[in-house]
């Protein structure tokens, strides 16, 4: 099993293209997860602000300038409510702000359309935090708990390598179907004795390759590390191994219930979406409905996100990252297990 | 190579196997054997149940009814028994971003063999294939014949007792053909038997000590090639006519006549018959005209192929 192991690592070290994408894309994806996503979770989103001041008064005029500070070269005041709306509606700005609009119940409006609610919120939101003294004065208090460090970077870190282990593993175990076709399976069998070696050597393999990428995405969030965490670099470890044999175990398991790379390809595809969707690779488990929250734990994505933010973050082992550790375990064994049952009943072209 | 057999019986035997793919029969009451250093070659049309016999000689698959043995042990149940077989599959099954010496390292390994032992396997696979002048270069970088000498050269690595070749010289050139069968003959005189499923004519000519026809699962005739031969076209021999176009009407309508037939292409006619030479002489005239080329031989294993698949029709 050792050799077999030894030669996926030989064919991947000598395909360099293949070696930089595996390796460098997932830091990549991560950066720009963790800038895109990060951001707008922070309540930093780039929004553009459609302004138009009818009040005149010394609190609207406040209120302005406060907004201008915040939104910069991205707000415009406009001469009227009329060409505000007309901004709004076109979707050149996102938000609308009309100060002591006439017959409103209110002295500031927000303007928005219903697919930007957000947008909206998160204006109201600076408009009550950002303008101090000026009316309406409800100002709302902010404190920031916890160690210091970029919670959200983090949460992509962990969020992203899982997305991008399971990717890979897919792809990996995609060579089950070739060596059938190819007659190696057939040959390794007889070699071997059995398909025990082949399916655990690949296991192996998906596992160590994934551990390196789970380096290479944690490498890149460094920065956002708090400086309390580098202590529990071991239960770092246990949790990229685990994940990464999960990630081996069902990909292991799937492909080796198709018979083509016709049939493993849109169905490997989608379950790795799905599950990245599910898990909360894509959108932070925390923006989710708590009816999705909870259908997430069905995924190793899940597991291993919390595990990681216990670790990385809070610089903790509990009791929840010992959960984590035995459900990838449990998840990996069993991929692992079905794989190797399946492959061996099969009959070989 | 340690390619030791049992002192007594052959190396393997298929005894009244039938075996199948879900309601589709495909071999029923197959009864064959080979010794040590033997070569049984399988000839048959596609859909014969050839690769099938090699599936089930391997262990890779097992028979609905009848008994398998390679050694005096059943290959699908016993991996001691599965590690004495070396497959070379139609594929060339090889480890693509390794060398052919460490793609045959790599196998010996999983073959159980370490050390100096896998090193010397090595060498000695890639002497039996006649590939060590291409050892150090990688799998994809190799023409399509020194992949079918590597991928036997693979086969021969685990010191097998069983060596099973499934089209081992599709799409190889004249001198690679003979390469192959002097190495697989060297195996051979070491101990080792073979069963080889080929279309390749030439190739079961050079190797085959028997030959087994296949026919919808039965096995139609089982011998060495010769006995066949004569005990099946006895004096006769086969008339092949080449054209270069499909010849005119009234030369096709004497020849239908004589008895020839075409092939698909109508460039090719043929007669295998005790009368081939008389039409021969016959028609020469004629076909001297408009033929490219013809040949009168002694009839071989397609013509036998052919021949006892008509009868059992």
């Amino acid at each position: 099993m050792i050799a077999l192991i030894g030669a996926h690592a030989r064919a991947f070290l000598r395909d360099r293209p293949g070696l930089v994408m595996t390796l460098a894309l997932p830091p990549l994806v991560y950066l720009l997860f963790a800038a895109l996503f990060g951001a707008g979770a922070r309540g930093e989103v780039d929004l553009r602000l459609a302004v138009h001041d009818a009040a005149r008064a010394g609190w609207s005029r406040d209120v302005e300038t406060a907004l201008g500070q915040s939104f910069g070269a991205r707000m415009v005041s406009h001469p009227d409510a009329a060409s505000v709306e007309a901004e709004v509606l076109s979707g050149r700005a996102d938000v609308g702000v009309l100060l002591g609009a006439p017959g409103a119940s209110r002295p500031v409006q927000v303007l928005t359309t219903p697919g930007r609610a957000l947008a909206g919120d998160m204006v109201t939101r600076a408009l009550e935090s950002r303008a101090p003294g000026a009316r309406p004065p409800t100002v709302v208090a902010s404190r920031t708990i916890g160690p210091a460090g970029d919670l959200l970077a983090l949460y992509y870190a962990g969020a992203v390598a899982v997305m991008f282990l399971f990717f890979n593993a897919m792809h990996g175990a995609m060579g089950v179907i070739d060596d059938r076709r190819s007659g190696l399976t057939a040959r390794l069998r007889l070699l071997a004795g059995g398909t025990a070696p082949i399916i655990g050597a690949r296991l192996a393999w998906l596992t160590l390759l994934g551990m390196a990428q789970s380096i290479f995405v944690f490498a890149a969030a460094v920065p956002a590390i708090p400086a309390t965490t580098p202590g529990l670099v071991g239960a770092w470890a246990v949790t990229a191994a685990l994940s990464s044999a999960a990630a081996a175990g069902v990909a292991l398991a799937l492909i080796a219930l198709c018979r083509s790379r016709a049939q493993a390809q849109p169905v490997s595809t989608s379950l790795v979406l799905l599950m990245a969707a599910l898990g909360g690779s894509m959108a932070p488990r925390f923006l989710m409905p708590d009816e999705f929250r909870a259908v997430g734990w069905i995924t190793p994505h899940a597991w291993t996100i919390e595990a990681y933010q216990a670790i990385v973050w809070r610089g903790q082992v509990d009791a929840g990252v010992l959960a984590a550790w035995a459900v990838l375990a449990a998840v990996a064994v069993a991929g692992g297990l079905l794989g190797w049952v399946v492959e061996a009943r099969r009959t070989l072209p | 190579m340690p390619a030791s057999t049992a002192e007594d019986g052959p190396v393997l035997s298929l005894d009244r196997v039938a075996a199948g793919y879900g309601r589709h029969a495909v071999l029923s009451e197959l009864s064959l054997s080979v010794r040590a250093g033997q070569a049984l070659a399988l000839l048959g049309p596609n859909g014969a149940g050839k690769s099938t016999v090699a599936r089930i000689a391997c262990g890779l698959m097992r028979p609905r009814a009848g008994q398998v043995r390679v050694l005096g042990l059943d290959p699908a149940r016993d991996a001691g028994a599965r590690r004495r077989i070396g497959l070379a599959p139609q594929e060339t099954a090889l480890l693509p971003g390794l060398t052919v010496r460490e793609t045959l390292s790599v196998f010996a390994a999983a073959a159980g063999a370490a050390g100096a032992e896998r090193r010397a396997r090595v060498d000695l696979a890639l002497d039996l294939a006649v590939c060590a002048e291409r050892a150090d270069q990688r799998i994809e970088a190799l023409s399509g014949g020194w992949r079918r000498r590597a991928n036997l050269a693979a086969a021969m690595v685990g010191a097998p007792a069983l060596l099973v070749l499934d089209e081992p010289t599709e799409g190889v050139d004249a001198a690679t053909r003979m390469s192959i069968a002097q190495g697989v003959r060297r195996l051979l005189d070491q101990g080792a038997a073979c069963l080889i499923i080929s279309h390749d004519a030439d190739f079961v000519h050079l190797l085959a000590d028997r030959i087994g026809v296949l026919w919808r699962g039965l096995l139609l005739a089982e011998g060495p090639i010769d006995d066949l031969l004569q005990r099946t076209f006895g004096a006769a021999r086969t008339l092949t006519v080449r054209f270069r176009s499909p010849p005119p009407d009234d030369v096709r309508r004497t020849i239908v006549q004589a008895g020839l037939a075409p092939s698909d292409d109508a460039l090719i006619w043929t007669l295998t018959s005790e009368e081939a030479a008389s039409i021969h002489s016959r028609l020469s005239t004629l076909l001297d005209r408009h033929a490219g080329e013809v040949a009168l031989s002694r009839p071989g294993l397609d013509a036998l192929t052919a021949r006892l698949t008509e009868a059992a029709r």
